[in-house]
């Protein structure tokens, strides 16, 4: 049965979007922000953050809610542009080296996170979040202790002073916007990197294709019923480390594109905040743990980055106070989180509880 | 046969399926570490008190998460709310200068209710969200802490020692409790033995206390029929227990519970840390318990007692023995480890942890 | 040839081109320091003066350099190649040099500019 378009059904399922406009409408002339400061603002935080979100769509697809497992090839990504500018590489060579050494790390974390999620079916997202915390560790052990011990480094200036371990933040200077700069247009005074939203709509492309194949058709029955998929003959577990593995590898490659648009890496914290923020952006733009599509991705990153430029400056004139527009906005980049995830799993749950009733209804 | 066969096997074997392997290799790992520590210099005695000083603070935190996770609602990420109410208490207490023993009773006391009203609507929350409690607990949590770091800034806490100099508003980020109730439980009837070994019994003492009152509560009947609500709602139902309501009150309980550890964790610790500070406190008391033994549907006191020590004996040994051992400092990245490791552990069990 | 074996061959194969890629972009990417040094120069031969009037012309902007300067520039990729404009104070009649550099993955070179303009087989000198 198809449901009937209805105006009032797509408010609904377009809610959260439609809260944060009105918000955006709200908060962005009491910011003060000029429209075209905006505009640029906008366009450069899409070509930095859409590819991660991205990263995101496939494992919905195969039902296995929100990968918080993403941060792995945030990590994958960042430890290739901690080796790359190591050995002195610049330009659109060094993002590449630094992609090939970061697929084969996100395919074995990818491989690594998938396996431990099939351990623990239906609790994937907490699961995920906490592999994510786990492999943190992981890596600041891997990057504070082995990296100058172990693992030689050979630039002196990446190091801390004691001898080993990377140190806490990294210019790219010979990196800095490479992809971005090397193909950009220049339309009313905005640049606009063309090359880098030409990758992000090759992996676009890529998604849709995929869901066309045999395996993203089998990937989309293990995401409805994992039973049912079973019984049809679908490997049900490779296919669910197979999502996650694809996840990882575009988020590790995401990373790598952000980084290059920043110009400077964090060693220990620019991947801890990805994880948060791309989920916030994804549920923003109207997906659920259940459902998403390319275009939650995009509506979701413009509005989530609306909010999280305006709203600081919004807070300080109208409260005279910046640092609270601060708290806000990470107040409301946990709070949507909670929020989609307790509309979603309501709705979930009155969706099961009328169709039980209704299945008693048939048996009588 | 096979049946018989499982039956010949040893005593040992029954005791280290019941026990868990990571239990039992962290237990050995922690007592190789005292056995180690004296021969790199490193004084037993101060280890020692110090991790019963982390035992006295932690442990009521850790026996927070029993409650919900009795009732079925799984681990409690959304500790922090309990902490908030911690904190507004303290702050609260602190704010009329109240000491001793009576400022940190006051300051249980002002927590008490608060807790409750949060853990109503938490508990509200994980009653729609069944199945994704954990998930939903941990955005609870730190849409909270992020809330109520927005407050910190505005409410009208006017003690010069709490808010910040210049402004005369805010409360500080950081704010000591010299003064005001510092250690009081700590050195409540204390046992010092040598310059070096020190034995916070008050702590201790209130922390049995707790113990004593969340067991006597399962064996009421309300706390029974919150067991059953966790272990086997169907039966519960049939009995005529409201599932929603026994959810509810043990978020409560729980909450309330995160609200006396946070106070007590503070008395301890010497220092309240407002703002993002107690955004990631849930997790330390998670890894404990499971630590203990607890999976997500089943603890007991004695999972919250055996992990507790366990856990901190880790945090407190693994960081001085291995600086003494390799002269760095990898403290962080161990904690991080041995808790989320731990947590994974728990969470991939086969079988036993189904939250329904 | 069964189907294993032919799609492990295929594996290793790709393996083998994304490692010789990387071998390759690192070859074409690297960034090196060159340091160029106009002091004398005590080579094979005879001791060469510093140079006065120098210009170097490199990847980046061209650098004015007095005697016994010191100067770093980068370049990328393999090779790169440095132009030495040399005006003589008297007669104002100037020259250039060019001067071809391979770098390969090595990723500092110390170069003596008077050893390169007179004409010096190994230009190369030790800090």
């Amino acid at each position: 049965m198809k449901p009937k378009y209805s105006l009032k059904g797509a408010l609904i399922s377009n809610l959260v979007p439609i809260v944060f406009l009105m918000f955006a409408a709200f908060a962005v002339p009491m910011s003060g922000l000029s429209i075209p400061y905006l505009l640029h603002e906008m366009i450069s935080r899409l070509a930095r953050d859409s590819l991660l979100v991205l990263s995101l769509v496939i494992p919905v697809l195969a039902g296995m809610g929100l990968n918080f497992g993403m941060v792995l090839g945030a990590m994958a990504g960042q430890i290739g542009m901690v080796l790359v500018v190591d050995w002195g590489l610049g330009g659109m060579p060094a993002l590449l080296v630094a992609a090939l050494l970061g697929t084969p790390i996100s395919i074995g974390l990818g491989y690594f996170c998938g396996y431990i999620l099939n351990l623990a079916k239906g609790r994937e997202m907490v699961t995920s979040y906490i592999i994510g915390f786990f492999m943190n560790g992981a890596y600041q052990f891997l990057l504070l202790y082995c990296m100058g011990s172990i693992i030689p480094i050979t630039n002196p200036e990446l190091l801390l002073s004691r001898g080993y371990g990377i140190r806490n933040s990294m210019d790219l200077p010979n990196i800095r916007q490479v992809l971005d700069r090397l193909v950009s247009v220049e339309v009313f005074g905005m640049d606009i990197p063309i090359l880098t939203f030409a990758v992000i709509a090759v992996f676009c492309l890529l998604i849709v294709w995929f869901k066309t194949t045999k395996i993203g058709q089998d990937m989309r029955a293990v995401g409805r019923n994992r039973a049912v998929a079973n019984g049809a003959g679908i490997p049900v577990e490779k296919t669910r480390i197979l999502a996650i593995i694809i996840s990882t590898l575009i988020a590790c490659y995401g990373q790598i594109v952000s980084l290059q648009n920043l110009g400077t890496i964090n060693t220990y914290n620019s991947h801890e905040q990805v994880g948060i923020f791309s989920i916030a952006a994804l549920l923003v733009g109207g997906a659920t743990a259940e459902n998403a599509s390319i275009a939650n991705v995009f509506v979701g990153v413009f509005l989530f980055h609306l909010m999280f430029v305006v709203s600081p400056m919004a807070g300080k004139n109208l409260i005279g106070d910046a640092q609270l527009g601060e708290y806000f906005r990470v107040f409301v980049s946990y709070g949507i989180i909670a929020v989609s995830l307790l509309l979603h799993a309501w709705k979930k749950r009155h969706e099961m509880l009328e169709r039980r009733l209704l299945e008693n209804d048939g048996k009588e | 046969m096979k049946k018989k066969d499982r039956m010949h096997k040893g005593g040992i074997e029954k005791f280290i399926a019941n026990f868990g392997w990571p239990r039992i290799i962290i237990a050995i790992f922690l007592l190789l570490l005292f056995v180690i520590a004296p021969f790199i210099g490193i004084d037993v005695g101060t280890s020692l008190s110090d991790m019963l000083v982390r035992v006295g603070m932690n442990g009521i935190l850790v026996l927070a998460m029993v409650p919900m996770i009795q009732s079925g609602c799984g681990l409690n990420f959304g500790l922090p709310l309990g902490i908030i109410a911690g904190l507004v208490g303290a702050v609260t207490s602190m704010e009329y200068n109240w000491q001793g023993l009576f400022g940190f009773g006051m300051a249980v006391l002002f927590a008490i209710p608060l807790a409750v009203l949060l853990g109503v609507m938490y508990g509200y929350f994980i009653n729609m969200a069944k199945g994704d409690e954990m998930m939903i607990g941990t955005y609870v949590g730190f849409s909270v802490v992020a809330f109520m770091s927005m407050m910190w800034l505005r409410l009208p806490y006017r003690n010069p020692l709490l808010v910040w100099g210049f402004s005369g508003t805010g409360l500080r980020t950081t704010i000591s409790l010299t003064g005001f109730w510092m250690k009081v439980l700590d050195n409540f009837l204390a046992i010092r033995i040598g310059p070096r070994f020190f034995f916070p019994t008050g702590s201790f003492i209130f922390f049995a206390l707790c113990c004593v009152l969340v067991w006597a509560f399962f064996k009421t009947k309300t706390g029974i029929a919150m067991s059953a609500v966790g272990s086997n709602p169907q039966f519960a139902r049939a009995h005529g227990v409201s599932e929603d309501r026994m959810r509810i009150v043990s978020v409560v309980l729980s909450t309330v519970l995160g609200a006396v550890g946070m106070v007590v964790y503070e008395q301890s610790y010497g220092f309240i840390q407002l703002y993002m500070g107690p955004l990631y406190m849930a997790f330390p008391a998670v890894a404990a318990i499971l630590l203990g033994g607890a999976t997500i549907n089943s603890a007991t006191i004695s999972n919250v007692v055996i992990g507790t020590f366990l856990f901190q004996g880790i945090l407190t040994m693994t960081p001085s023995v291995i600086n003494g051992m390799l002269q760095t400092d990898v403290a962080e990245v161990i904690r991080i480890l041995v808790s989320n490791g731990m947590i994974l552990y728990a969470l991939t069990r086969k079988g036993k942890g189904t939250v329904k | 040839m069964n189907v294993k074996l032919r799609r492990n061959l295929l594996r290793v194969a790709l393996c083998l081109i994304a490692v010789a890629g990387g071998f390759l972009l690192s070859f074409i990417g690297m960034y090196h320091s060159i340091i160029l040094d106009n002091s004398e120069f005590s080579g094979a031969g005879a001791v060469l003066p510093p140079l006065e009037g120098l210009r170097v012309v490199s990847e980046a902007e061209p650098v004015e350099m007095s005697p016994g300067d010191r100067i770093l520039v980068s370049a990328k990729g393999p090779s790169t190649t440095l132009v030495f404009e040399i005006t003589s104070p008297e007669t104002q009649q100037s020259r250039e040099i060019s001067y071809t550099l391979h770098m390969g993955f090595k990723k500092q070179f110390f170069l003596s500019v008077p050893a390169i303009v007179g004409g010096e087989k190994d230009p190369f000198f030790v800090e």
